[in-house]
């Protein structure tokens, strides 16, 4: 027991240390896990901590079982989920055509293919993650595609167990993990509210229901042969998005799984051994399809469904590291003996590399979207600008509007109410508002505005004026230093970006959080010094609301 | 790896503790009950299904060391200081004259010599767990009795620990023997103790100031932290508990220890209940009831005992008699440490298992009646206060206790919370602060206008600090739509509740919560932005001066002096670079 004790303080030991650099420098977590693993492995018997590294895999996949939200899949819809099982299916394809080349069995192959074309959601919301108001469509999408590789992953895992480790070869298997998952969903929708509105606010009882929920359902898996992913999902379908009091439950689950997770990557790493020559050989099979084919695959696929080329390179950009499920279906292969030693560690490999490679890419996904352009890469993919535009040919002393979900609707809105003689051209790179865009103004351009095609378009140089309602920095900077003498006004949301987007040569800047505080502040006071009374003060706030709602 | 089938026994632990600590909170009974149980139903004592072996034991340890961790995090001097030296005359007096009497009471019962010694030492009264939870739930935890029951609960962990430390060591046959092993532990743990303390003081501030803005790193240095001093004390022989209570007491004194508490509360809750169930693992059938009627007697003297004791004693201090009253009544349980203690005498051969019954029983008795006690403490104290009017005398006098109440509560830091500061705390006088950015927390504590708290407002540790639940305003600068839900339920309902949304959806739905106003800086951009165009049309030239004046404004900072901004968005904003 006290090995276990030493080899726990060896691997948050070292996992602290080395993540401490890590946060430093802004560099994701897993791979500084492995990696220390790796040392780790020097010392200790790996195998002992399986037990442990289990859970992490349990929680892993609860929490993302939790996360599941069927709505909002729909969504943003059946794009991304045609171009994700595309994309798998090609990169994937290709990839086990490769092991087969190189002389795998098929089984192997087929591991070497999933690792191939699965890409890790846990890695992307990390940086992708933020309110979903302020993301940029490029984000959505590559939830949306993440999303649905991670369901694939599932689907692999359990089909994995019911063809491969299975003693009979079963589509029983199926069916069993059709009941667990039904049974998952009328717990969703039948018991867990009831149990939680008894439970109210007490997260030790919350906690305790989220982790009886991961046990049992793993103990349903494992009575019917199947991979405790496929139960650890269905516990996470489970909990249904009951707010208030799924949030207790997500918040200490999530601290456990911060508490496991680590172990299951740090015995992941303990377990690789020096790579030979093969294993080296297949890690650049995997390197090439990750970092080079699925990007520019996923690209083409998204210009092909009518997305601009900034957005369709950047949701590729995303899609450039091995998915954790393809972590999972490794461990669990090692652990039933079926995959080869030198696949194994091409994947755990491939693993790390990808993961610093994709904090890179994602941080540079700009410049490499340029280079990408410069050298002809992103019209060769089928870039095609202008099949959604609408503009006025004598259209001038126009007012573009950057944005239209950040402002720009209020702002047509108000156009039109009081009928004013100026026109306005609206330019939005978010196909989803592109129905209420066309609805809303005469003069639109769909791209994105770091595309000097769709300046052109939209005639900036016969414009009047420019306005940048974009929260996000790249856009109102890049808005800020056009080339022109056209004045142009930015939202900015700190003073070091007004200083930046006035030095670039924008004329004016619009600061939401100073318009606000002095808005409040005015408000404020009168209902301090009780000029008003406080049920006239919400009825007032009401009815801004209503009229704004009635604006929409 | 599949076969392993996540260690089967523990399966079934958490199963079972799930579904009779999901029944126990409906009788309003402490979890801790229902994992005493749990260990009881699966053990031999009942059906014999699991057993104290492998994985089980191991995460049993990890219990223990993450209880004591978390308990050492809790030990803030700050949070006490008002009345310190009281505290320290009460739980040092509290804690001899209890051993005494638990001791008197075990002779009496007829207990083997050894035995004795290990029941008087093992049985402290007031359970941290219970105390803290109920009165938590019933919102007196920092009422001048409920802190108190804490202050004394704190101290008595210190004698705990030793106690601790005295048992793990091998060598104690004679008195000469136990003095030297005293000796050893003290020397030690004041090593250890200066290590702590120094590390508090010059390399743990540095190191958290560096990681606390980042979730993961801030929690896995943490429990290295715990499991550093974990494998220094094993080193020096010492038990892993008081490696990682020292761990805990290092990290107490940092502003960051409330939000850290937060997150390490639920890893331990998952560890304890393996190790409270298996305290009920180890006993057999008769070792329960070998004792029973003992266990009866001893509980009923010790609770009535240790009422007076802690009542005498809190009086003795010159609190009035309903402070001293409800400060003893609420400790009336025998310590969750008695188990804790019970336990690793069974492992050293210093007891039977039927001892560890006796004791198991105890707590199961004290625990469960106290419950209802604490939860009815105003109510009895009610009934019987004529006869308690004996006690009363003119001298007696509670002190004041600092706590923010009526207050301002602003969450996170930003344009906005700065602009309407001033005004707020001219209205109501108390501003409290909470931000989960380093920098903004150093910032306001270096201006040392308003008070600060570290943390994320989704922990009920943070808006415990905050004593949500008694302020008058509240100023929620996050977008986030469930934080701000989740304030609006939790905030009083005569509080008047700002918040701020991106969306109207949003907006309708706080409003429709009770939300006295809801922010929205989207349309607000809008208006403005119509403004200027209405300008630039009309009148060029007051288009181009009122562009010119707000950059000048923005830049020259009026209303901002660093421009700190909600994180939320901040990282909404940076995600396309």
């Amino acid at each position: 027991m006290y090995d276990v004790l030493f080899a726990l303080t060896l691997i948050f030991g070292i996992a602290a240390v080395l993540l401490v650099v890590a946060a430093q420098r802004s560099l994701p977590v897993i791979p500084f896990y492995l990696f220390a693993g790796v040392l780790v492995g020097v010392v200790i018997d790996e195998s002992q901590l399986l037990d442990l590294a289990q859970w992490g895999v349990a929680f892993l996949v609860f929490l993302f079982g939790i996360h599941v939200d069927l709505g909002a899949v729909r969504s943003t819809g059946r794009i991304s989920v045609a171009v994700s099982i595309l994309q798998v299916a090609v990169v994937g394809g290709l990839a086990v055509g490769a092991g087969l080349v190189f002389g795998l069995d098929a089984t192997n192959a087929v591991y070497l293919g999933v690792a191939a074309a699965l890409s890790s959601s846990l890695v992307a919301t990390s940086y992708l993650d933020s309110a979903a108001d302020t993301r940029p469509t490029y984000a959505r999408l590559a939830e949306s595609i993440h999303f649905t590789e991670d369901v694939l992953g599932v689907l692999i895992v359990l089909s994995l167990s019911a063809f491969v480790y299975a003693a009979t070869p079963a589509v029983e298997q199926f069916a069993a993990a059709g009941g667990i998952l039904a049974l998952a969903l009328i717990i969703r929708y039948a018991v867990f509210h009831r149990l939680t509105a008894r439970l109210r606010g007490d997260s030790e009882v919350m906690m305790l229901v989220g982790i009886a929920f991961v046990v049992g359902f793993i103990a349903l898996a494992e009575a019917a042969t199947l991979s405790i992913v496929v139960g650890a999902f269905a516990a996470g379908i489970a909990v249904a998005d009951d707010y208030p009091h799924s949030l207790e439950l997500v918040d200490t689950v999530d601290d456990l799984e911060d508490f496991f997770s680590p172990i299951f990557f740090v015995t992941l790493g303990a377990l690789l051994t020096l790579p030979g020559l093969e294993s080296i050989g297949y890690t650049l099979v995997l390197l090439v399809a990750i970092v080079i084919l699925n990007p520019l695959l996923a690209a083409a696929l998204l210009l092909r469904a009518g997305f601009d080329g900034r957005t369709a390179v950047l949701t590729g950009l995303t899609l450039d590291q091995v998915s954790i499920f393809s972590l999972f279906i490794a461990i669990e292969a090692l652990a039933a003996e079926q995959i080869a030693a030198p696949v194994f560690e091409a994947i755990v490999l491939t693993a790390a590399i990808t993961m610093l490679l994709a904090t890179y890419t994602g941080r540079h996904a700009e410049s490499i979207n340029r280079w990408l352009r410069e050298r002809g890469v992103v019209s060769a993919l089928g870039e095609s600008v202008g099949n959604r535009t609408s503009v006025a040919d004598d259209l001038s002393d126009h007012i573009i509007v950057v944005d239209f979900e950040h402002g720009g609707r209020e702002l047509v809105d108000s156009s039109t109410a009081h009928e004013r003689e100026r026109p306005l051209l609206v330019i939005e790179d978010n196909p989803a508002l592109y129905d209420e865009i066309r609805e809303a103004c005469e003069n639109y351009v769909y791209g994105d505005v770091l595309n000097e095609q769709v300046w052109k378009q939209a005639r900036l140089e016969e414009a009047a004026l420019v306005v940048a309602l974009t929260p996000r920095q790249a856009r109102a900077k890049a808005v800020a230093g056009l080339e022109t003498d056209v004045p142009r006004i930015v939202r900015v949301d700190t003073t070091e970006q007004a200083a930046e987007c006035s030095e670039r040569g924008a004329s004016g800047v619009i600061y939401p959080d100073v318009l606000a505080a002095e808005r409040v502040g005015d408000d404020l006071v009168a209902f301090l010094e009780g000029e008003i009374s406080r049920e006239e003060f919400v009825e007032r706030g009401h009815d801004r609301e209503r009229a704004e709602m009635g604006s929409e | 790896m599949s076969e392993i089938a996540l260690a089967a026994d523990f399966a079934i632990i958490v199963v079972t503790a799930t579904t009779i600590g999901v029944i126990a909170r409906q009788f309003g009974q402490p979890t801790i009950i229902a994992y005493i149980l749990t260990g009881l139903i699966l053990g031999p004592v009942m059906f014999d299904i699991v057993t104290e072996e492998g994985l089980v034991e191991l995460m049993a340890e990890l219990g223990l060391g993450f209880l004591l961790f978390l308990l050492g995090m809790k030990m803030r001097f700050d949070d006490i200081r008002e009345i310190l030296r009281p505290i320290v005359n009460i739980a040092v007096w509290q804690t001899i004259l209890q051993t005494a009497l638990a001791l008197g009471v075990a002779w009496a019962l007829g207990f083997d010599p050894t035995e004795i010694v290990i029941i008087a030492l093992a049985t402290v009264f007031g359970a941290t767990p219970i105390i803290v939870k109920i009165l938590t739930d019933k919102d007196e935890i920092t009422s001048l009795p409920g802190k108190i029951d804490v202050g004394v609960l704190i101290v008595q962990d210190i004698y705990l620990v030793v106690v601790l430390a005295l048992l793990g060591a091998d060598e104690l046959g004679s008195a000469s023997e136990i003095t030297t092993t005293l000796g050893v532990i003290a020397v030690m743990m004041t090593f250890i103790g200066v290590f702590s303390i120094a590390s508090s003081r010059y390399l743990l501030p540095r190191l958290f100031r560096r990681i606390a803005d980042n979730k993961d790193v801030f929690l896995i240095v943490a429990i290295a932290w715990a499991f550093l001093f974990i494998a220094i004390s094993e080193y020096f022989d010492l038990s892993l508990e008081v490696g990682a209570f020292l761990a805990g007491i290092s990290i107490a004194q940092l502003p960051y220890s409330k939000e850290l508490e937060d997150r390490i509360t639920p890893i331990t809750d998952f560890f304890i209940l393996v190790f409270f169930a298996s305290i009920g693992l180890q006993l057999a059938a008769d070792d329960l009831t070998a004792y029973w009627l003992e266990a009866i007697v001893a509980s009923a003297i010790l609770m009535v005992g240790n009422f007076w004791i802690m009542f005498y004693l809190i009086d003795r201090e010159g609190f009035s008699v309903e402070t001293s009253f409800l400060g003893s009544i609420n400790m009336v349980q025998v310590s969750e440490f008695s188990l804790v203690v019970g336990a690793l005498a069974v492992t050293q051969d210093f007891i039977e298992t039927d001892v560890l019954g006796y004791l198991s029983l105890m707590a199961l008795l004290t625990m469960s009646l106290s419950t209802y006690i604490i939860s009815y403490n105003h109510t009895i104290y009610d009934s019987v206060q004529p006869w308690f009017e004996r006690f009363e005398s003119e001298d007696k006098d509670d002190v004041e206790l600092e706590s923010h109440s009526d207050h301002v509560i602003a969450i996170g830091y930003d344009e906005i919370t700065e602009r309407v500061l001033p005004r707020l705390e001219d209205e109501y006088g108390d501003v409290v602060i909470i931000d989960r950015q380093t920098d903004h927390i150093e910032a306001l504590e270096a201006e040392g206008q308003y008070d600060s708290i570290y943390g994320d407002f989704r922990h009920g540790e943070i808006r415990k600090e905050a004593n949500l639940k008694d302020a008058a305003f509240v100023l929620s600068s996050t977008v986030q739509p469930e934080v701000n839900k989740a304030l609006l339920e939790e905030a009083p309902d005569d509080a008047t509740v700002f918040v701020e949304a991106e969306r109207i959806d949003d907006a309708r739905e706080l409003y429709d919560r009770g939300a006295a106003y809801v922010i929205m800086s989207t349309y607000l951009t809008a208006e403005r932005l119509s403004e200027y165009i209405e300008q630039y049309v009309t009148d060029r030239e007051a288009f181009e001066r009122s562009i010119a004046d707000d950059i000048i404004r923005i830049e020259r900072g009026d209303g901002a002096q660093s421009a700190p901004s909600d994180p939320s968005r901040q990282q909404g904003g940076d995600d396309d670079d």
